[in-house]
């Protein structure tokens, strides 16, 4: 219920409150240990986001709402590798899946020196 | 009284006058002019029985798309029409916020398809009550064919299975009954599944109630039986990508109330010449066998002779036209040009439907289509669900859409008794990642309804122990001449349509139709193909019935002071024709649609009238049990 909440709440700092809350009715179920880890990342995730957010605001970036796959994108769309990197290794991202994501953004930036080198 | 049966099977038709005479009836009950205002969830299916005109005719002066805010109204009547939800009323109690009682309007509330004592309470908390002047307004089936009716609900699947909620077995129910004062009660009725089973209780309980539309309702003539499939027996069929003609334009573009939305240029050739290039409008088209003869004959063909059977057709056409040369007489250039407005219609929806397979001929070239289909394959099959996983797994990496890996892994999930807890857990922290963590409660909602689950499963799964039994993987189809239900999925049977089979084609079950013999042509030329047998039960498939979860349903119906023998025998006239009615509990799929027409075919002496709570595919089964997608984060 708070994760719809969460959803439906159109400011950060809501959606950030109701994720917690959720995370924690979930941690109160013995059989919720998967939805409770889930929603902390979640809400993790939205922080990270606003984070960089403002570290980056020079660059009028958004990433606040993007999944984590997206959001990676973007950290190597915006050329700062090292925090695409943390996000990589903060959600254990698996290799296959990051060259993936790497693949295709550089592809978009043409960067076929990049590609080259993969 | 309800009409003969013709060769095709019932008159459906009279549910659509049906829907008209009440629309017409409970407008004609607000005297003056009045304005509409239309919830589009019931807008959709009110457009396939009644048009503008006919509204207007009933004094109504404009019509709105329901919303909030203030109104911008001209007549003194303003009626509503809509679902009884919630989120509506509210809306509706917030006009009180403008003063329109002062102005003298008046105010009519139609819900459909009745009133609930939950929107009564809702008005009166709000305070409203005495404003509004509340009616229910009965919408029914809709007829979508002459052998498809359709409630149009969306979400039944959520209700019944997720929310417990039995509402839409209740409106079925009624729509049900309207159904048997027309053509009789059904003799028979059967079905699997614990909702298959409520439903079936509340059509017992609203016939011995005594209620005076019901109490003299003699046994049908013409109706052999009802069977319910239950959805939630057979989940797996939804799951798998729909490989003929109409459930290909379902998955990719998209069919809604009957009407598909295409370019206009595929409509109307001349239109699409003096447009500009850019400009993609799109327009509504609605998808009917009646007026489309050429849909009627490539709807329910699996897509791969979809091709050949186009350019066959436009072959034809083109002789036809080529006949014009060979005029004689008079009197054949007059026949000719009385053919000249069929011929040119039919390469209109030619050209319609040419446009169309050209849009998803593409699709269905590309990597990704093949390699879902492969992995579908082999899941049905039970072959090495490991390395499934593996393709699962490379879709989601790649990004392929969500709803087209989750169907993948619910269908890994059903079919091969659940999924090992590790790689189960691994693949939903992947999904929530790739595509969002909005999906978190969608995967919960799964998990309890038992489709997407972690192995040993806590309820049984049965798939794996049936698909022996029900052959429901069938090896040597042939796309082009089906001997067997399974072309519709090049190769899987739907579980619900074998199920169907047991009752009413037993022998289908066990061995494909044989097409030598059905083919064999009697003396005059005719084929001549075998009676359908009566409806006999279940029996021979207790031992399947046993495997699958969920109660099962075999009960007879009586014309009241009727006792003992007195059964129709349909069997004992050659030629008569029955119908038996097949009632989708949760929503059915196109294929299975088609399967079905494809077993009338097979046999002489019964038709099959299909009735559904709406039209589902899996992506728009999935998105329905999901939440709504967040909104986009402000500051």
């Amino acid at each position: 219920l708070e994760m719809e909440e969460a959803g439906a709440s159109q400011s950060q700092e809501q959606r950030l409150d109701h994720l917690a809350a959720a995370a924690q009715s979930f941690g109160q179920h013995k059989d919720r240990a998967f939805e409770a880890k889930m929603t902390d990342d979640a809400h993790r995730l939205l922080t990270l986001q606003l984070t960089y957010e403002k570290e980056l605001s020079s660059q009028g970036l958004k990433f606040a709402g993007l999944s984590v796959n997206q959001f990676i994108y973007e950290l190597l769309l915006a050329g700062v590798n090292k925090r695409a990197e943390k996000v990589r290794a903060d959600w254990k991202v698996p290799d296959k899946r990051f060259w993936w994501i790497k693949l295709k953004a550089l592809a978009a930036l043409k960067d076929w020196d990049g590609l080259e080198a993969f | 009284t309800a009409p003969r049966p013709v060769e095709k099977g019932l008159e459906t038709g009279i549910f659509r006058e049906l829907m008209r005479t009440t629309l017409v009836e409970t407008l004609n009950e607000i005297p003056g002019a009045k304005t509409l205002i239309l919830d589009p969830d019931v807008a959709g299916p009110l457009g396939l029985v009644t048009d503008i005109a006919l509204l207007k005719h009933q004094a109504v002066d404009k019509i709105f798309w329901f919303e909030a805010g203030p109104l911008n109204v001209a007549t003194r009547n303003v009626v509503w029409l809509c679902r009884p939800k919630i989120k509506h009323i509210r809306i509706i109690a917030g006009m009180r916020d403008y003063q329109y009682t002062a102005d003298g309007l008046v105010f009519t509330l139609l819900l459909v398809p009745r009133v609930t004592e939950l929107c009564r309470k809702v008005l009166e908390d709000e305070g409203v009550a005495g404003d509004v002047n509340v009616l229910p307004f009965k919408m029914e089936f809709i007829p979508l064919e002459d052998d498809l009716l359709s409630l149009e609900m969306s979400d039944t699947a959520r209700d019944v299975y997720l929310n417990g909620d039995d509402t839409p077995l209740y409106y079925s129910s009624l729509a049900l009954m309207t159904f048997q004062r027309a053509f009789g009660l059904f003799p028979k009725i059967y079905g699997k599944g614990d909702a298959a089973k409520r439903l079936t209780n509340l059509l017992e309980r609203h016939h011995s109630s005594g209620d005076s539309l019901y109490a003299d309702l003699e046994v049908s003539d013409q109706v052999d039986g009802l069977i319910i499939v239950d959805r939630s027996v057979d989940w797996v069929t939804p799951m798998c990508t729909q490989l003929t003609y109409e459930g290909m334009l379902d998955e990719y573009v998209g069919i809604k109330n009957a009407h598909i939305e295409v370019d206009t240029g595929l409509l109307d050739g001349q239109a699409a010449e003096n447009q500009a290039a850019g400009s993609m409008k799109k327009r509504k088209h609605h998808l009917n066998g009646s007026k489309d003869t050429l849909l009627v004959d490539l709807r329910d063909q699996n897509f791969a002779v979809i091709g050949s059977r186009l350019s066959k057709i436009a072959r034809r056409l083109e002789g036809d036209y080529g006949g014009a040369k060979n005029l004689k007489s008079v009197s054949e250039m007059k026949s000719f040009v009385g053919k000249l407005g069929g011929l040119h219609s039919e390469q209109q929806s030619l050209r319609l439907h040419t446009g169309l397979t050209e849009m998803i001929m593409p699709i269905t070239r590309t990597d990704e289509f093949n390699r879902v289909l492969e992995a579908q394959q082999n899941l049905l099959a039970g072959y090495d669900p490991t390395a499934q996983m593996t393709i699962i797994e490379d879709l989601m990496y790649q990004e392929s859409a969500w709803a087209t890996v989750l169907r993948l892994a619910i269908l890994m999930s059903l079919t091969s008794g659940g999924i090992k807890p590790k790689p189960l857990e691994a693949f939903k922290r992947d999904f929530l990642q790739v595509y969002g963590y909005h999906h978190l409660p969608l995967l919960i909602n799964l998990q309890n309804l038992g489709l997407l689950v972690k192995s040993p499963p806590a309820t049984s799964l049965p798939f794996a122990n049936l698909r022996k039994p029900l052959r429901l993987v069938v090896d040597d189809v042939d796309d082009g001449a089906p001997n067997d239900i399974s072309y519709v999925y090049s190769g899987y049977a739907p579980l619900s349509i074998r199920l169907v089979q047991c009752i009413a084609q037993k022998n289908a079950v066990a061995s494909p139709a044989n097409v030598d013999i059905a083919a064999e042509l009697d003396g005059r030329g005719k084929k001549e193909l075998p009676k359908a047998h009566p409806l006999l039960g279940w029996k021979g498939f207790e031992d399947v019935l046993g495997a699958i979860p969920g109660a099962t349903v075999d009960v007879r119906q009586r014309a009241p002071g009727v006792s003992g023998r007195a059964e129709v025998r349909f069997e004992q006239d050659q030629n008569q024709i029955v119908t038996t009615v097949v009632f989708f509990l949760g929503g059915c799929t196109y294929t299975e649609i088609a399967a079905l027409r494809w077993m009338a075919k097979q046999t002489r002496g019964r038709r099959f009238l299909i009735a559904t709570t709406g039209i589902i595919n899996g992506t728009n089964l999935l998105e329905s049990l999901g939440e709504e997608k967040p909104v986009e984060l402000t500051r």
